[in-house]
């Protein structure tokens, strides 16, 4: 159906005004409802915040118990460099100390860049990581691996986690009572760290 | 309510006036003449875009009392339009009007056909209509808008002849149970009141013989004659009734129309035609005679009232929306300074609390948890020493196997490498992989694997071990395997050896 000139003037009028309304209550609503939104979304900040000040509140005597119980420990987990940056020199030592309890043939040793823990753990606000050091050794006998991993436990240079190890003989054939080695020992040890992002908001 | 203009049309005069706040105003008569048109265009051009609703009051007219099939849609427009241009081919004003349905069990649907046979005397007002771009509304007759009269009225009878005197003559029109049935206009011309009366009475009379003759109605049933009289002029018309059993008779004077109304006496005019279009302005009927292209500016109108309608819903619904918003935000706020305030005390409160607490170097929960997670590690650390001791332990008892390579692993299931597996430390496991072989080997390996197996059997039943699995054995016993050799060289193997490896899962301590 085709609009007349006249029919036309009749409607244009109402129909602007129809679109203005519609604009600007559009505009209008979106506005407020924006408004309305970063209200709710602050007051659910601010809940959430107002929640957690409550529980601390009803915890103090609850957090004064647990100060008491893990601070020696954790002041000892910041000295022996497992909370905080890596300590690889303190790791090097331990390593030269162990080898030296060893009285072996010297250990060879590669450590890889620091990566996010390959397992599962929660340390809270804590960041696992670990750095694996590959480890090559040469053995009078398989004991001497076992006095080498007590005495690197021994050192507190951090927290070692021995994660394989592979002994195989050197040579085949009669046993001789010569000073020299007898097996080759390839391990892994991943040494663990927390990070110290947590450890910025000292109490 | 918006304005409207009426206009009463008859050979003899018009009359037209303007309806708004549902009472008349600015009423004018004329007689149908050139002055009266130039009247309605100025009435026109001083309100623009207000609807024109026309009553026509003339003698060529025409209705029809019909019984149709009751249909619907498409079908019952079809239908009546056949019966319109059946009963009134020639007249371009008619209209159908649905009165009800039948009583009976078919229940048909009982139309009044009605139509204008004067449409000259339309013509010149449809044309300043439509030049000065006026929407029309409709064009009705008298009868069909005093129908609204008789619904007001509310007989107790059945039968209803209301009787007026318009400018145009003598209007009688025949309502049953309300429904207008017949109507018809006699042109008086008004000489003295007794002989006006007198002529009255006699078509009265007429008419209700007509009624009777054409079976509109029973003879046997009441008849109201309803004498509508304003002005007080025919209160003897009554008296001049041959008096009947079933003949009643009263007059309708100007109070009992202005509570018939329901209007003050002051806002009702005692002109007949002017109340009349009091009427029209008030009650709308459903049945215009107007032709589709004459009212399509009246169409274009009411789409301008919906468009007005809507932009009003949308204006209030977006204030009402908006101002639900700001009394959230508003609100929200309130309760957002509040949380604040007492997260602030709380805050203080625990300060306070924690001045008491002895010097650490983190929060609480923090040292907690790392302290944890480290005692955790620590605790399932594990060395290759069990192993070797459960192995040492076996071994002692089998000099001839020698032990070559120990492959030990631990980590997510023992199986993959070494912490791949992103399993917590409680889930780790121990596995070796042994490399032996038997020597000195004599060739036999019957006897190698029987020793083999022997020594499987030993690892298995070490309670520190889990599992031991045979990985490969000196000769391979798959039958999905090939196999193939030289029966010289078991007499070489005996100066080799019989290798073979086991792989072992510890049992997990603790």
């Amino acid at each position: 159906m085709k609009i007349s000139a006249p029919d036309w003037n009749v409607i244009k009028r109402p129909l602007l005004v129809l679109l203005a309304a519609l604009a600007i209550g559009a505009a209008l609503v979106y506005w407020t409802h924006q408004r309305a939104a970063e209200a709710r979304q602050g007051y659910a900040r601010e809940q959430t915040a107002l929640d957690q000040m409550r529980g601390r509140l009803a915890r103090v005597d609850e957090e004064q118990r647990i100060i008491l119980r893990y601070a020696p420990a954790y002041q000892r987990l910041l000295e022996q460099g497992i909370v905080g940056a890596e300590q690889r020199a303190n790791w090097l030592d331990a390593l030269r100390a162990a080898s030296q309890a060893m009285h072996g043939f010297g250990v060879d040793y590669q450590v890889s860049g620091q990566q996010a823990a390959l397992f599962k753990i929660d340390a809270g606000t804590h960041e696992v990581q670990q750095s694996a050091m590959k480890l090559r050794m040469r053995l009078l006998h398989e004991g001497d691996l076992l006095t080498f991993l007590s005495a690197l436990d021994a050192q507190q240079a951090g927290l070692p986690l021995l994660q394989d190890c592979i002994i195989q003989r050197l040579a085949t054939g009669p046993f001789t009572a010569r000073f020299e080695p007898k097996l080759s020992a390839d391990c892994t040890v991943a040494w663990v760290t927390l990070g110290d992002k947590s450890a910025k908001e000292a109490h | 309510m918006s304005a409207k203009i009426l206009l009463n049309l008859s050979v003899r005069g018009v009359t037209m006036a303007v309806f708004a706040q549902r009472k008349l105003s600015d009423a004018r008569s004329f007689a149908n003449d050139e002055p009266a048109r130039k009247a309605f265009a100025s009435l026109l051009a001083a309100h623009q875009r207000t609807p024109v609703y026309v009553m026509v009051d003339v003698a060529e007219e025409d209705f029809r009392s019909e019984t149709l099939p009751h249909v619907a849609g498409r079908a019952r427009r079809e239908m009546v339009a056949r019966k319109l241009a059946q009963l009134f081919r020639t007249a371009p004003y008619r209209a159908a009007w649905l009165q009800g349905r039948g009583q009976d069990r078919r229940r048909d649907d009982q139309y009044l056909f009605l139509a204008l046979n004067n449409a000259e005397l339309l013509r010149p007002y449809l044309e300043i209509i439509e030049a000065c771009h006026a929407p029309l509304a409709g064009i009705y007759l008298l009868p069909v808008v005093s129908q609204a009269l008789v619904e007001r009225i509310k007989p107790d009878v059945p039968g209803v002849l209301l009787v007026s005197r318009q400018r145009a003559g003598l209007r009688q029109s025949f309502f049953l149970d309300g429904k207008l049935r017949m109507s018809r206009l006699t042109p008086l011309d008004p000489g003295n009141d007794q002989a006006f009366e007198q002529s009255f009475v006699g078509e009265i009379e007429k008419s209700r013989l007509f009624i009777y003759n054409a079976r509109l109605f029973s003879r046997d049933a009441p008849l109201r004659v309803s004498i509508v009289d304003p002005t007080g002029a025919l209160q003897g018309v009554c008296l001049g009734l041959t008096p009947e059993t079933n003949l009643q008779c009263e007059v309708l004077g100007f109070e009992a129309l202005a509570k018939a109304f329901g209007m003050a006496a002051a806002d009702l005019p005692r002109d007949m035609d002017a109340m009349l279009l009091c009427l029209l302005g008030r009650h709308r009927p459903d049945c215009s005679l107007a032709l589709p292209r004459e009212t399509r500016g009246f169409a274009y109108h009411q789409l301008r009232n919906v468009i007005h309608g809507a932009a009003a819903s949308v204006a209030a619904l977006a204030i009402a929306w908006s101002g639900y918003n700001l009394y959230a935000d508003v609100d929200y706020g309130k309760r957002m300074l509040a949380a604040r305030n007492e997260t602030a005390a709380l805050r203080a409160q625990y300060e306070e609390a924690a001045r008491r607490f002895p010097a650490a170097p983190a929060a609480a929960e923090d040292m907690r948890s790392a302290v944890d997670a480290v005692e955790a590690m620590r605790q399932h650390a594990r060395t290759p020493e069990t192993a070797m001791r459960l192995l040492g332990q076996s071994l002692a008892a089998y000099p001839a196997i020698e032990l070559a390579k120990l492959e030990w692993r631990y980590g997510g299931d023992g199986k993959t490498a070494p912490g791949v597996a992103a399993a917590a430390p409680q889930q780790w496991q121990e596995s070796v992989e042994v490399s032996a072989q038997i020597r000195p080997f004599d060739g036999d390996y019957r006897a190698a694997l029987k020793l083999i197996e022997q020594f499987a059997q030993d690892l298995r039943s070490r309670p520190g071990i889990a599992e031991v699995r045979v990985v490969e054995l000196p000769v391979n016993l798959d039958p999905k395997s090939g196999l193939s050799g030289n029966t010289q060289d078991v007499v070489d193997a005996r100066a080799a050896s019989a290798q073979f490896r086991l792989a072992l899962t510890l049992r997990q301590a603790g």
